[in-house]
């Protein structure tokens, strides 16, 4: 506290560096965190869609000449060569719903499969006024797989989805702007076109983005158009599917029985080669940002933003060496009077990681009261689509690492250079 | 008391060696009060932190007590000075953001005493320099001789057999220098605390037992 100017500059330093930590930290865990409704994330595998080619061909045409009596006969032969590797044409779409049944919902491998329609908008008008909702068609699977928070009421269970059942379970967010606030909203009923819905279950919204828990509304997937259901090519269709793996089973025994399926299927509409795309909740979340076709690359993303944070915690750590080395300096003269008077090194360097870690601490205050403003701010400008960032425990301990690890990293350095000082020349060249 | 034997003192910068101070045989009797004269850049200062085992001379033996610590670990010449050695310099050397009374506590923190024990001690420790009454002040609210005097009572709060003073007075008119070395004066009788003192003051210097005479690093007969 000696230096007033330091001592903010510091703060500052310490309070910004530790807010964005934690900012991105809750952004992560939000986003991809173990957190309901994705609490078995790491056991789900998400088939968002399957990719079919059709390689180029090489033909090659034989015509025989063949004398019968007088005549010359013709006898031409086509032969069709496929070029692996040289794709003629491809299409990359969402899975048919027949597929899935056939071909994913029999899997051996996994514990659960769950076949739905990812969400789309539709229209529906309480009061006359126009409303806007995200609606997904899931099976009864879906909720057991995602454990949702139910406020009230439940998810569907296989009748419902079988007898074609007009329920919905809805989010409460959206049953509040639908009817309006209200202490319940079970068995009420919402009208989309010229049908009645029942409200079967109210969910709490989730707080992350992911596209598969974050719609408004669920419906039975059996109330899926069947044109929309499977398309008239390959084994396209509007359908998506979520694989959840045994506990402790790893990942590959599921993969490999996915590349069984691609190998053994029978291919249709002239393709060559399917490929059914699984990605995990971090490549999902990934794979837009590289706007690439490759399925895995949350692995990649994990690395880049964790080498991202560790630059953005090691520069204003190198910083703040710098500048306790200069306040620590400034204070070389003390440093030699208390070494004069019996402090041994031990002493000043417990001393001043000491001083530093309480600077550390309360920059560590300021920068969770600003990461709470922040947060607030952000979910308040509703800047992330569906996401509610939200500040918890687990990120509350983590931040604690981060100081403890900032005040630690910034403060030993120049403790330990600074009490290696020799005495005479500390209290010979300055003032106190 | 204290003893040192060929002590030779040379600095090493990147090019050039100075001699601070070559072949110093001197002995200062337990009890006794001796001053340190001699002109600016002479090594007086440069000798008293080898007394006082702030600084290890190149070539030469330190004997303290009948102990050579020279080899010794920092840390056991760190407790033997706080133990036996106290500390008075020219600029004070107070800390400018602790009130006298810590100030004056300093020592004590690096000895197994109690907060409450310190405090008597150092209330005990300005009582003696009369400045009990100024407990609470910071240095920058004291004048030069109080602040040097508040040095003292630092100096002697550990009850140490040997003071080390380098120009206690050198920054105090002649009043207030005279107050200060009273004190110390009074600290050898009474107390039987051996003094070593670096001044530039010939009046100060005939107060003390003895003078010893450097010059250019060696001693003057």
């Amino acid at each position: 506290m000696r230096n007033k100017f330091y001592t903010f500059v510091s703060l500052f330093g310490i309070s910004f560096t530790l807010m964005v930590l934690m900012v991105v930290t809750a952004f992560l865990d939000n986003e991809l965190g173990s957190n309901r409704p994705l609490s078995n994330k790491d056991d789900i595998l998400f088939l968002p869609n399957l990719e079919m080619k059709r390689w180029e061909r090489k033909t090659t045409t034989t015509i025989d000449t063949i004398a019968v009596g007088d005549s010359i006969k013709y006898d031409t032969t086509i032969v069709e060569t496929p070029l692996v590797g040289q794709p003629y044409w491809s299409s990359n779409t969402g899975l048919g719903y027949t597929f899935c049944v056939e071909h994913i919902s029999t899997m051996a491998s996994p514990a659960l499969v769950s076949i739905f329609a990812p969400g789309g908008q539709i229209e529906v008008y309480p009061d006359n006024e126009r409303l806007e909702l995200n609606a997904s068609m899931v099976d009864a699977n879906f909720w057991l797989i995602f454990d949702f928070e139910f406020i009230e009421g439940h998810g569907f269970d296989e009748s419902t989805v079988d007898n074609q059942a007009r329920s919905m379970v809805m989010t409460e967010v959206a049953a509040e702007q639908y009817f309006g606030h209200s202490d319940s909203y079970l068995n009420r009923e919402i009208t989309w076109g010229y049908e009645k819905y029942t409200v079967v279950g109210v969910v709490a919204k989730p707080n992350t983005s992911n596209f598969v828990v974050s719609p408004d509304i669920f419906m039975p997937i059996s109330l899926f158009p069947d044109k929309f259901k499977d398309h008239d090519l390959g084994y396209f269709g509007g359908c998506n599917a979520v694989i959840l793996n045994k506990k402790g089973q790893s990942e590959n025994v599921v993969i490999n029985e996915l590349k069984q399926i691609e190998n053994n299927i029978e291919m249709k509409d002239d393709f060559d080669i399917l490929t059914i795309h699984a990605s995990n909740l971090v490549d999902l979340y990934a794979q837009p940002l590289f706007k690439s076709n490759n399925n895995r690359s949350g692995q990649k993303f994990l690395w880049i933003i964790f080498t991202i944070l560790g630059l953005f915690l090691l520069i204003p750590t190198i910083n703040l060496i710098n500048l306790n080395m200069t306040r620590i300096y400034e204070r070389s003269s003390e440093i030699g009077l208390r070494k004069a008077f019996g402090a041994q090194s031990k002493d000043l360097l417990f001393q001043f990681i000491f001083e530093n870690m309480i600077l550390t601490f309360l920059g560590g205050i300021i920068g969770f009261i600003m990461t709470l403003l922040i947060i607030n701010g952000l979910n308040e400008a509703k800047i992330i689509e569906n996401s509610h960032l939200q500040f918890n425990s687990k990120i509350f301990f983590t931040s604690i690492i981060i100081t403890l690890f900032f005040g630690l990293c910034s403060g030993i350095i120049p403790a330990w250079r600074m009490s290696k000082k020799q005495i005479a020349s500390t209290i010979k060249t300055s003032r106190i | 008391m204290i003893q040192l034997k060929n002590i030779q003192k040379t600095y090493q910068s990147d090019l050039v060696e100075t001699l601070a101070l070559n072949n110093i045989n001197l002995t200062v009797n337990e009890g006794e009060f001796i001053s340190i004269m001699g002109p600016s850049g002479c090594g007086k200062s440069t000798l008293l932190n080898l007394m006082g085992l702030l600084d290890k001379p190149s070539e030469g033996e330190v004997i303290i007590g009948g102990q050579n610590l020279q080899m010794e670990k920092e840390n056991k010449i760190a407790k033997f000075r706080n133990q036996h050695l106290g500390f008075i310099f020219q600029s004070f050397h107070l800390i400018g953001d602790l009130p006298v009374i810590d100030n004056v506590e300093l020592p004590l923190l690096y000895r197994k005493t109690s907060s409450k024990e310190r405090r008597w001690r150092a209330e005990e420790a300005l009582e003696q320099v009369g400045l009990s009454h100024r407990k609470n002040h910071y240095p920058n609210q004291l004048s030069g001789g109080q602040r040097q005097r508040v040095a003292i009572a630092r100096a002697i709060i550990g009850q140490p057999s040997i003071i080390m003073a380098d120009e206690p007075t050198g920054n105090l008119d002649s009043v207030l220098g005279l107050e200060v070395m009273k004190i110390l004066m009074d600290l050898n009788e009474s107390k039987k605390v051996t003094v070593v003192m670096v001044t530039h003051d010939e009046n100060m210097a005939n107060m003390t037992h003895r003078i010893i005479r450097l010059y250019d690093g060696s001693l003057v007969n």
